[in-house]
């Protein structure tokens, strides 16, 4: 290969990058800058001929000269603007140029490490409070290809297990790999954020202005990250971070609006947050093209969104409709969602913990897609509520509204049908078995000290305590209208003679849940969307305290 | 970037292996076109970043998706048949 020996080449490459800064051109800037070389780990164009100049005049320690080729080469370098020089995009330059004389795709984590000096230095330049936003694009596309090598490094524990990096705000240990890439691109968004351009509200504008377009796209990066490799403890740091600074998500793109409503979504619906999981999964779906998509094929996207917000729905007792189960893009969700919408309808208790065992040939997909324990665990109580309304059709009294006799249901009943339908999934820790007592744990040791117990089901089947616990739970929840009389083993409506006695003592599901968002969130707030209402960011957030990973 | 290419490609392959499998008797493009949308879990970048209100899925947000009224009150299918059964016992018992 001839390698020019004047620098000419090295000349050249300098002073396009210095004309696209000197257009403001950044989106051009960032396509200049080729970050992948081909299959054959070769770049194209005079990028060879550029790395072996660089290789041969500028050896690895010797970055001050190639630093002041970069100075000699680009006036925005030198000059900057507003008399301030762009240093900081020169050393840049210098992470660049070295990049391409050292990478090799083939080692991941070296290519990695590169890849985070390259985002670094990227960050450091966007500060220029004039150019700046010319780097911008820069960082975004540096962003991903790190965030595309943490991920796949993620899947190779071999050759993270002996890196051992501190972490820098915390004293929990080292940082995982997808951690450190998304603390990385956070810089990068905490940079954003520092715009002085523009007016000084974001409240009123329609679109967002300088550094701030590129809030969200860093945002989803950072959050991609963590979610596909599961690292989701790491998620409110970024979540808080743009609930308490961004500006509002609507004036954004609609791409990233879904995106990032879609990540939202996922991670209240992991942390129990469900009616703050089903708003931001709506407003993703409702926001994306729609079918049939003679414009922007999304319909793997629109197929994840539905996922979490069927999911969601179903523990805030909203089933899907017979229209929505129609959409092409989720005929195989339909034989895995509906069973379980049919057991919680009926209270069909038994179905409901064999749909949901581990076992069960539709958990590898709910496992999948980290949604089986909220579904499991949140639906509980509203198959309680439906079993009880059951058993109410079936042997309820319903009461005489003339003489002022309440409806009441004998708790017995529900007691005979809980430890019947509890019956058949009971199931006992071979690793906790009472050896002396087959069928028993010796964790059940001591239960009936304080209960009294008629059979040997009793050690592991609901009892009347716990029905009445069960009931308490409902009521304090809204679910049932009426109380608990202790001494009469019995469940009593209130308010029957207005609504009756169905409607008093069993209200829906969906409208308990609604009532009770609107009576604690009247504003509608939701931790870490930022919609533009005033007060918001001061709600109390709790989101991490309370997830389960 | 490759890496991400990477990752693609051992996924497909393991999801292509799953649905050679997969005897759930629905028609078969409706198969693939399920087995094409779940073959990867990562949300992916839209091709496009904005369109119009008019083109999203919901612009009046009139489509009925949900169901919020499914109480059941029929008590005569086979599962309520099953619980009267059962609830008997209890009767008995009070009985005796």
């Amino acid at each position: 290969m001839g390698v020019p020996l004047d620098g000419s080449v090295l000349q050249m490459f300098l002073r396009q990058v210095d004309g696209m800064i000197f257009a403001r051109n950044g989106a051009k800037l960032s396509g200049h800058f080729v970050i992948e070389p081909d299959h054959q780990g070769n770049f194209p164009g005079t990028y060879p001929l550029l790395i072996e100049y660089i290789k041969i005049n500028f050896l690895a320690d010797n970055d001050d000269a190639l630093e002041q080729a970069c100075i000699d080469n680009m006036s925005s370098v030198k000059n900057g603007a507003d008399e301030m020089p762009w240093n900081e995009f020169g050393r840049f330059m210098v992470a660049y140029l070295r990049y391409l004389t050292l990478v090799d795709v083939k080692d991941l984590l070296s290519t990695y490490d590169l890849l985070t000096d390259l985002v670094q230095k990227c960050t450091s330049a966007l500060r220029h409070s004039v150019l700046g936003i010319v780097a911008l694009p820069t960082v975004i596309k540096c962003s991903q290809a790190l965030a595309s090598f943490a991920m796949v490094l993620d899947k190779h524990p071999d050759l993270t297990r002996d890196l051992i990096r501190p972490s820098y705000d915390d004293e929990e240990g080292s940082e995982s790999i997808p951690e450190r890439c998304a603390n990385i691109i956070r810089a990068a968004i905490i940079e954003c954020f520092r715009e002085r351009s523009g007016p000084s509200s974001d409240v009123d504008e329609d679109t967002p202005y300088g550094k701030r377009i590129g809030v969200y796209v860093l945002a989803n990066l950072c959050l991609k990250v963590l979610f596909q490799c599961d690292q989701l403890g790491a998620v409110p740091v970024v979540v808080d971070l743009i609930y308490e600074q961004a500006p509002p998500l609507h004036i954004y793109p609609k791409a990233h609006q879904i995106t990032y409503l879609y990540y939202l979504g996922r991670f209240h619906f992991a942390t129990s947050h469900f009616y703050d999981a089903q708003a931001a999964l709506t407003t993703a779906f409702g926001l994306c093209p729609k079918s049939p998509y003679q414009l922007i094929d999304c319909r793997h996207q629109l197929r994840l969104i539905l996922i979490y917000l069927i999911a969601s729905n179903i523990v805030l007792g909203r089933f899907p409709s017979p229209s929505l189960w129609q959409r092409p893009e989720i005929q195989d969700l339909r034989p895995r969602f509906e069973p379980l919408c049919t057991a919680i309808r009926k209270g069909d208790i038994t179905s409901f913990r064999r749909l949901t065992d581990v076992d069960n040939e539709h958990a590898p997909f709910f496992l999948r897609y980290r949604i089986l324990f909220q579904i499991k665990r949140a639906s509980e109580i509203i198959i309680w509520r439906n079993l009880m309304r059951r058993t109410f059709l079936l042997v309820g009294q319903r009461g005489d509204t003339e003489n002022r006799k309440a409806p009441t249901l004998d708790l017995d009943y529900v007691l005979q049908l809980m430890r019947w339908m509890e019956r058949p999934m009971r199931y006992v820790d071979p690793d906790f078995a009472d050896e002396y007592n087959p069928g028993y744990s010796f964790l059940d040791e001591g239960r009936d000290n304080y209960v009294e117990r008629n059979s040997d089901d009793d050690f592991i089947l609901p009892n009347m305590l716990e029905v009445e616990c069960m009931c308490a739970a409902m009521i304090h929840q809204g679910l049932l209208g009426g109380f608990v009389s202790h001494k009469l083993r019995r469940f009593a409506i209130t308010g029957a003679r207005s609504k009756g006695p169905l409607a008093a003592g069993f209200p829906r599901v969906w409208d308990v849940v609604r009532q009770r968002e609107m009576e604690t969130n009247p504003k509608g707030y939701v931790t870490g969307w930022k919609k533009g209402i005033p007060g918001e960011g001061e709600r109390e957030i709790e989101v991490e305290e309370e997830a389960e990973y | 970037m490759s890496a991400s290419a990477q990752g693609s490609s051992e996924t497909t392959k393991a999801v292509t292996d799953d649905t050679q499998y997969d005897q759930s008797g629905a028609p078969k493009d409706q198969q693939k076109a399920a087995a094409e949308l779940g073959e990867d879990d990562e949300f992916e970048d839209f091709p496009a970043e904005d369109w119009a209100k008019e083109d999203t899925e919901l612009p009046g947000g009139n489509q009925h998706l949900w169901e919020e009224s499914w109480d059941d009150d029929d008590t005569s299918d086979d599962f309520s048949a099953q619980l009267k059964e059962e609830l008997k016992k209890v009767e008995a018992n009070k009985r005796s």
